[in-house]
């Protein structure tokens, strides 16, 4: 890469990472929330990203392991790892993709351990996923499935900053179809994500190098 | 000097100055060494604080079990290492220990440890030691509270090349490291799994491999920067105060 292309692309980088910080600032602040309260998301999902980040510029042109984002945010919650199982084949994610992923897993994470699995009694999460072959295309489907709830869950009265990110952004972003269930064991989240060579997940061998 | 005492004599040596005589009071302290095979328990957790462990070959670690089997590795022990002589101070041991590898192990009693310390940079050296050793506990609280499962890898693996450099165990890059991978998980607190998807991409970017009870370190300035180890909280190239020499 020569310097101004690799010049050009840092720029680009730190742009859409400031204008991901300004959308979480914003975002983190609706609503009803205390000072501490608003510190203490917003400097979790910072975290989210900084550790993206890192993991990122190890190989930026790799992209990042699947699994070691996912094992990642929920090694930084805490949660104790024979309360979730995460299994899939080796998948990357492309630079593009990164830093929202690994926020939508931040948010899944956080939200498992206030107010779902990891915060009840015998809770337990699957986060699993496959390519498949849909309509032409190729998919990578992700599932978030959280289990063992003594108390149902119900969807929350007021779409917070977790839910519009994989309701909205991530379709809008990375063309993702993402849906999520409230059902008695707990939270479900179903994402299907382009996987393709050149697209922002792929398998390791699929890639096309450009 | 190149008894088996030597690696410890060096590790103290490099804590305080010692003189001739206290070096030669040393080796003699080791005379009773007795050889362990592989995962011998030298220490029960509770057992009487009463003798002092050094390690003049081999490898140990210290571990604390929870009731329902979990373990927790404290800390491990390489050739030249000893134990926490401050641990004598206290009536009944709070760790329990175990060898790696086989290994030579000296067991020096209370009153050896007595005569030992009679002598000025002796004492201050094992005083020093063992605030070396407590600041490499203090890092491991920061590794597992909060660096990600890669630089806690990373982390560690430099902290071992750096100090098993130092009494020169190591080989190019390269050292011996008899641990399962449920050992490292068990240190990292880290579930096996992970520390093996974990290896797979320290691998994968041909910063460490590890193989047949071998760690090769690639890159290890890549390794040192992705890991943010810095390794100053060893102490190993100060020296002494002077103001802290006189103090004791």
């Amino acid at each position: 890469m020569s310097m101004d292309k690799s010049n050009a692309e840092f720029r680009r980088q730190i742009r859409s990472l400031f204008a991901l910080l300004r959308a979480i600032v914003r975002r983190s602040a609706e609503g009803e929330i205390s000072k501490n309260d608003y510190a203490a998301q917003l400097e979790g999902r910072i975290g989210a990203l900084a550790r993206a980040q890192d993991m990122l510029m190890r190989a930026p042109d790799d992209g990042v392991d699947l699994e070691e984002l996912t094992h990642g945010e929920l090694l930084a919650q805490a949660v104790p790892e024979r309360r979730y199982k995460v299994i899939g084949p080796d998948t990357r994610i492309g630079r593009e993709a990164v830093m929202p992923m690994a926020l939508a897993l931040h948010e899944l994470a956080v939200n498992a351990l206030i107010h779902g699995a990891f915060g009840t009694r015998g809770g337990h999460l699957d986060v699993t996923w496959e390519h498949q072959f849909r309509g032409g295309r190729t998919w990578l489907r992700l599932l978030w499935q959280e289990r063992g709830m003594q108390i149902p869950g119900h969807p929350p009265t007021d779409k917070g900053f977790g839910l519009e990110l994989i309701e909205k952004t991530l379709p809008y972003e990375l063309g993702a179809c993402n849906r999520v269930a409230w059902s008695p064991q707990g939270v479900r989240v179903e994402m299907l994500l382009p996987s393709e060579p050149g697209a922002v997940f792929w398998r390791p061998g699929d890639r096309v190098l450009p | 000097m190149t008894g088996l005492a030597s690696r410890w004599i060096q590790r103290l040596a490099r804590c305080a100055t010692l003189s001739l005589e206290e070096q030669r009071v040393l080796e003699d302290a080791t005379e009773s060494l007795r050889r362990c095979s592989s995962t011998e328990n030298l220490v029960k957790i509770g057992d009487p604080a009463d003798r002092l462990i050094v390690i003049l070959s081999g490898h140990a670690y210290q571990y604390r079990l929870l009731p329902d089997g979990r373990r927790q590795i404290l800390a491990y022990l390489f050739a030249g290492d000893m134990c926490d002589p401050r641990q004598l101070m206290l009536p009944q041991v709070d760790y329990s220990m175990c060898v790696l590898a086989s290994s030579d192990i000296a067991t020096l009693s209370v009153n050896t440890l007595q005569r030992l310390e009679r002598h000025p940079n002796v004492s201050l050296a094992m005083a020093r030691y063992a605030l070396m050793q407590a600041a490499i506990t203090r890092e491991w609280l920061v590794n597992v509270g909060h660096r990600t499962a890669f630089e806690r890898i990373g982390h560690l693996v430099c902290e071992m090349f750096t100090r098993l450099e130092s009494v020169g165990l190591t080989h190019e890059h390269a050292f011996e490291l008899p641990l399962t991978q449920a050992e490292l998980g068990d240190t990292l607190a880290l579930s096996a799994v992970h520390v093996n998807r974990t290896l797979m991409e320290l691998r994968r970017l041909k910063l460490v491999t590890f193989q047949n009870r071998q760690v090769v370190i690639h890159d290890f300035n890549a390794l040192q920067s992705a890991a943010g180890f810095d390794p100053s909280y060893l102490h190993f190239n100060e020296r002494p105060p002077e103001r802290a020499m006189s103090a004791l």
